[in-house]
C-alpha cells in the first residue's frame, strides 16, 4: 500500500545546528499517526518542511505518492493543517477568514460548506465576531475548522489541542474519531498530551535528536507483555513479598491501600492464583500500559 | 565792466536758447497731446510676450481699455507681467503739461527717420520719475522712442511700432527694455534634479535687459464703456 | 486564482485600520493647507511673486486651485512615501509578526504568485492613495479658489503656465509620481521579506530615503558619481511636468531607471521570499 506521507532521510541544518538529522517516516491512509518527541527533537521542523514553511536542506518528501517540489499545488490542495497556534486575520470575522483563506487556496467553498464546519467545530453563532475578541480555544476551534473546510485527505495538526477546556479535548477526540472512521481522512498530529495520543492514535512516530527513534503501530510499540498492575487488598505487603518472590517483577512501590508493580501480563492470572491460595484477599485489580514510560525510555539521551 | 557786460551778453543768449528750446519742445508735445485727444475712449486685444532670461511663459492674451483722461484697465484671464510703467504712463505724464518742463536737446536719425529728441524735466523733486526722454517723428506726429528713469527702478526704454492706427497715435507693437541687474531669482522650495552650476557667461547672459513685447490689435476706438470695467 | 489572490490581499489591507492614516491624513494637512491659503495666500506667495513685483506689474488671479494644488503637492511629497511604507511594508513582515504567513505560506499557491499579488495590491492603494491627494488638493483647490495660471518657482527661473496648459501637466505629475511611489512601495516591500516586524521595514524605508535625498540634495562633488542611481534623485521629476517645454528626455531617462528600481527590488523580493524559511 503507497503511503499517504512518506519522508526519506529528511535533513535541515540550521547554520551548524542540525535540527532534522535524517528522519524517515511513513504514514498509510486511513491512520492516525501521533508524531511524538521531547522538546527540540524536531517535530514542528518536520511539520514545517512537510507543508513547505521550510525548505529541507536535503531529503525528500511525499504525499499520496507524489513529490512535494513537483506537484505542491496539487499535493497541498489535499491537506489541511494547524502549525502551532492558529492564527488568523484578527480584523476579519471567522467566517470571513475562513472565506478569504478559501480563495486563496484557490478552492470553491460554499457558503453552507463553511457553515458546516464551523458547526462541526462547536463556533456557531460566533462565526460574525471578529477574531481578535476571541479565546485562544476558540481559534483552535477555527484552525480546526479552517483545516478541514476544503474537505481534505489528509490532516496534519501541531499541537492541536493545546489551549482546549476538557470538553473541547473531548469534542476534539470525537471529530478525529469521526473524519478517520467516517470520512476516510489521514491524521497527522504531534502532542505533548500523551494520554490523548494513547486514546487516538493508531501509529505513533517517536523521534529524538532528529531522527525516527521508532515507528509503528500502536500494538507494535505498546509492548502488551508489559503491565503496570495495581492490586488492593487486606495486605499490601505481604502481596509484595509474595510476587517479588515468585515473579520476574522489574519495579514495585507500596502505596498506603495498594500495591503497584511492573510485571508481565501473562503472568497475571497466576499471581492472582498465588495471592488468593495463600489467603490473601484481593479488593481491587488494575492494570495499565504506559505510553509516557515508553517514551521516556526511547528519548532517554 | 566790459568782463560783466559779456558775462550778461552769455548768460542771455544762454537762456533765450534754452527758452527757444523749451518752446520748441512745448509746441511737439503740444501737437502730440491733441492728436492723443482725438480718441476718448478705445479697447483693444492685446498679445504679451516677456523675453526674459531667468523667466519662461508662453503669450499671454488680455484686453486694454482705456478712457480720458487717465483711466486703463488690463483684463486677463491668466497671469501678465508687464513693466511698472505700463503702456500709458507717457501720454499721461505729457498730458499733465504743468508738471513738466520738456527740453528739446537734439536731433538723431534713426532707421533713416529724422527725430527730435525731448528731455521731460518733473518739476516736483518727490515725482517718482527722475527724467523722460522721448523721441519724435515730427513729420508723423509720433513718440518713436521713450526712455523712462525713475527713483526705485531704475530705468525702461519703450519702442513703439505705428501701423493703421497711427494718425491716433495708437501703436501696433510696444517693446519695454528693462533692467534686469538687480533682480534675483528667489531660493525655490524644492530642489531641481541634476542642476549644474551656471557658468559665468550665463551668469552674465541672465543679467542681459529683458524685453516685454506687447501687440495690439482689433483696436475700437471711441466706444461705450462701463464705469465698472476701471474697477480693480 | 490571481485574481482571487489579489481582491484576498486587498481585503486584508482594507480591513486594517492603519491603511486608513494616509487617507486621514492627507485629508486633514490638505484641508488645513486650503484654509491657510483662503484666508493669507496672497501673502504667502508674494514670497515667490515679491522680487518679480518690485521691477513689474503682476496682474491676473495669484492665489487660483493650480497655485495652491502644486504647493500642497510640493509640500506633501516627502511625507507620502511615509504613508505609502506604512502599509507596503507591513505586507509580509505583518503577516509575519501576527502568524498568519503560516497559514498563507501553506496554501497551494506559490509563492511567487503571494507575492505578486502583495505587490499588485501595494500598488493598487499607492494609487488609491495618490487619486485621493489629487482629489484633495487639485480637485478641491480648484473649486475652492477656481482655475487659474501657475507660477512655477525653479531653483534658477521662474514659469508661469497658462491655465489651458496646465490641466494635462498635473496628470502627467501624478502619473510620474505614482510611478515615484511604486519605487517605494517595492523597496519597502522587499524589506518587509527579510524582516518578522513591521517597524524595522517602514523606518529603515523612510532612513533611505531621507539619506539618499540627503546625499543628492548635497553639491559635494564626492556624491555625483552616485547621484544619477539615487532613486529618490528621480522621484522629483514630476516637476519637469511643469516646465516649458516638457524634458522629455529627462523624465524618460528618471521613469527608467526608477522602473529599473522596481525591477531589481522585486526581484530581491522574490528571491528572499522564496528562500525564505518561516519559522514564526
Amino acid at each position: 500500500m503507497e503511503p499517504v506521507i512518506e519522508l526519506k532521510n529528511l535533513v535541515k541544518d540550521f547554520g551548524e545546528f542540525r535540527a532534522v538529522n535524517g528522519l524517515n517516516l511513513n504514514v498509510y491512509k486511513g491512520d492516525v499517526c501521533g508524531f511524538l518527541g521531547p522538546n527540540g527533537a524536531g517535530k514542528s521542523t518536520t511539520i514545517r518542511m512537510m507543508l513547505t514553511l521550510i525548505a529541507p536542506t536535503s531529503g525528500s518528501i511525499s504525499f499520496f505518492g507524489k513529490d512535494i517540489k513537483t506537484h505542491r499545488s496539487e499535493v497541498l490542495r489535499k491537506i489541511g493543517s494547524i502549525v502551532e497556534k492558529p492564527d488568523f486575520y484578527k480584523f476579519l470575522s471567522a467566517k470571513k477568514n475562513l472565506e478569504l483563506l478559501a480563495r486563496i487556496s484557490g478552492v470553491t467553498v460554499s457558503k453552507k460548506k463553511i457553515a458546516e464546519v464551523i458547526e462541526l467545530v462547536g463556533l456557531h453563532g460566533k462565526e460574525n465576531e471578529v477574531v481578535k475578541t476571541y479565546s485562544f480555544g476558540m481559534k483552535q476551534r477555527l484552525g480546526l475548522a479552517h483545516a478541514l473546510m476544503c474537505d481534505p485527505e489528509l490532516i496534519i495538526l501541531d499541537e492541536p489541542t493545546t489551549g482546549l477546556d476538557p470538553h473541547g479535548i473531548i469534542d476534539f477526540r470525537n471529530l478525529i474519531n469521526y473524519l478517520t472512521k467516517d470520512k476516510g481522512i489521514t491524521v497527522f498530529l504531534s502532542s505533548h498530551i500523551l494520554s490523548e495520543i494513547e486514546m487516538i492514535a493508531t501509529s505513533m512516530a517517536i523521534i529524538n535528536n532528529g531522527k525516527t527513534v521508532v515507528q509503528g503501530t500502536v500494538g507494535e510499540l505498546m509492548d502488551n507483555e508489559k503491565i503496570i498492575l495495581q492490586i488492593r487488598s487486606d495486605n499490601n505487603s505481604k502481596v509484595r513479598e509474595l510476587l517479588q518472590a515468585n515473579f520476574k517483577v522489574e519495579a514495585d512501590s507500596l502505596h498506603q491501600d495498594y500495591t503497584e508493580l511492573h510485571g508481565r501480563t501473562s503472568d497475571v492470572p497466576s499471581m492472582i492464583r498465588l495471592l488468593v491460595e495463600n489467603d490473601i484477599n484481593i479488593y481491587e485489580v488494575n492494570k495499565r500500559t504506559k505510553l509516557e514510560d515508553l517514551f521516556l525510555q526511547l528519548t532517554h539521551n | 565792466m566790459i568782463r560783466k557786460i559779456y558775462i550778461l551778453l552769455i548768460l542771455t543768449s544762454v537762456s533765450c536758447r534754452i527758452c527757444a528750446q523749451t518752446d520748441e519742445a512745448g509746441k511737439i508735445i503740444d501737437k502730440l497731446i491733441k492728436k492723443f485727444q482725438l480718441v476718448n475712449t478705445y479697447s483693444a486685444d492685446v498679445v504679451i510676450r516677456p523675453e526674459i532670461s531667468f523667466l519662461k511663459m508662453l503669450p499671454q492674451k488680455a484686453t486694454i481699455y482705456f478712457r480720458q483722461p487717465d483711466k486703463f484697465r488690463i483684463k486677463t484671464t491668466g497671469i501678465t507681467i508687464l513693466p511698472k510703467q505700463q503702456f500709458d504712463n507717457v501720454m499721461n505724464l505729457l498730458s499733465k503739461r504743468d508738471s513738466y518742463i520738456p527740453l528739446l536737446t537734439s536731433k538723431e536719425t534713426i532707421n533713416d527717420i529724422k527725430l527730435s529728441v525731448i528731455n521731460v524735466i518733473p518739476v516736483a523733486d518727490t515725482s517718482e520719475l527722475i527724467l523722460a526722454k522721448i523721441w519724435v517723428d515730427e513729420v508723423r506726429n509720433l513718440i518713436v522712442k521713450a526712455q523712462l528713469t525713475t527713483k526705485t527702478n531704475g530705468t525702461i526704454l519703450i519702442n513703439y511700432k505705428h501701423g493703421a492706427l497711427a494718425e491716433y497715435g495708437l501703436p501696433d507693437e510696444i517693446i519695454f527694455t528693462v533692467d534686469m541687474k538687480k533682480f534675483k531669482v528667489p531660493k525655490a522650495v524644492a530642489a531641481d534634479i541634476n542642476t549644474e552650476s551656471k557658468s559665468v557667461e550665463e551668469q552674465v547672459k541672465q543679467q542681459k535687459p529683458g524685453k516685454i513685447i506687447v501687440t495690439i490689435k482689433n483696436y475700437k476706438l471711441n466706444i461705450d464703456l462701463p464705469d465698472n470695467i476701471f474697477k480693480n | 486564482m490571481f485574481a482571487g489572490l489579489l481582491y484576498s490581499e486587498l481585503i486584508k489591507i482594507f480591513s486594517k485600520p492603519r491603511s486608513y492614516i494616509g487617507f486621514v491624513a492627507i485629508t486633514i494637512i490638505v484641508s488645513l493647507i486650503q484654509m491657510a491659503m483662503y484666508l493669507d495666500g496672497l501673502n504667502y506667495f508674494s514670497f515667490v511673486t515679491g522680487p518679480l513685483q518690485a521691477s513689474f506689474n503682476l496682474e491676473g488671479n495669484l492665489v487660483s486651485g493650480n497655485m495652491v494644488a502644486f504647493v500642497i503637492i510640493q509640500t506633501l511629497i516627502l511625507q507620502i512615501p511615509l504613508l505609502v511604507a506604512l502599509v507596503t511594508g507591513d505586507l509580509i513582515s505583518g503577516e509575519s509578526a501576527t502568524g498568519t504567513l503560516r497559514i498563507l505560506a501553506s496554501k497551494p499557491v506559490s509563492r511567487t504568485a503571494i507575492l505578486f499579488a502583495k505587490f499588485t495590491a501595494g500598488l493598487l492603494y499607492t494609487l488609491l492613495l495618490l487619486i485621493w491627494l489629487g482629489f484633495m488638493s487639485w480637485g478641491l483647490a480648484l473649486f475652492i479658489f477656481g482655475p487659474g495660471d501657475l507660477i512655477v518657482l525653479k531653483s534658477e527661473e521662474l514659469i508661469i503656465l497658462q491655465n489651458a496648459d496646465i490641466g494635462w501637466r498635473f496628470l502627467l505629475a501624478f502619473g510620474i509620481s505614482f510611478i515615484s511611489l511604486s519605487v517605494v512601495a517595492t523597496f519597502s516591500l522587499c524589506l518587509s521579506c527579510f524582516a518578522d516586524n513591521s517597524i524595522g521595514p517602514i523606518i529603515s524605508t523612510m532612513a533611505v530615503i531621507i539619506l539618499f535625498t540627503i546625499m543628492g540634495t548635497l553639491e559635494i562633488p564626492f556624491f555625483d558619481a552616485v547621484k544619477p542611481y539615487l532613486f529618490t534623485t528621480h522621484m522629483i521629476v514630476w516637476r519637469n511636468s511643469f516646465d516649458l517645454p516638457v524634458s522629455t528626455p529627462q523624465i524618460c531617462t528618471s521613469l527608467t531607471i526608477m522602473i529599473a528600481h522596481i525591477i531589481l527590488f522585486l526581484s530581491v523580493a522574490l528571491y528572499r521570499f522564496n528562500k525564505k524559511d518561516i519559522l514564526s
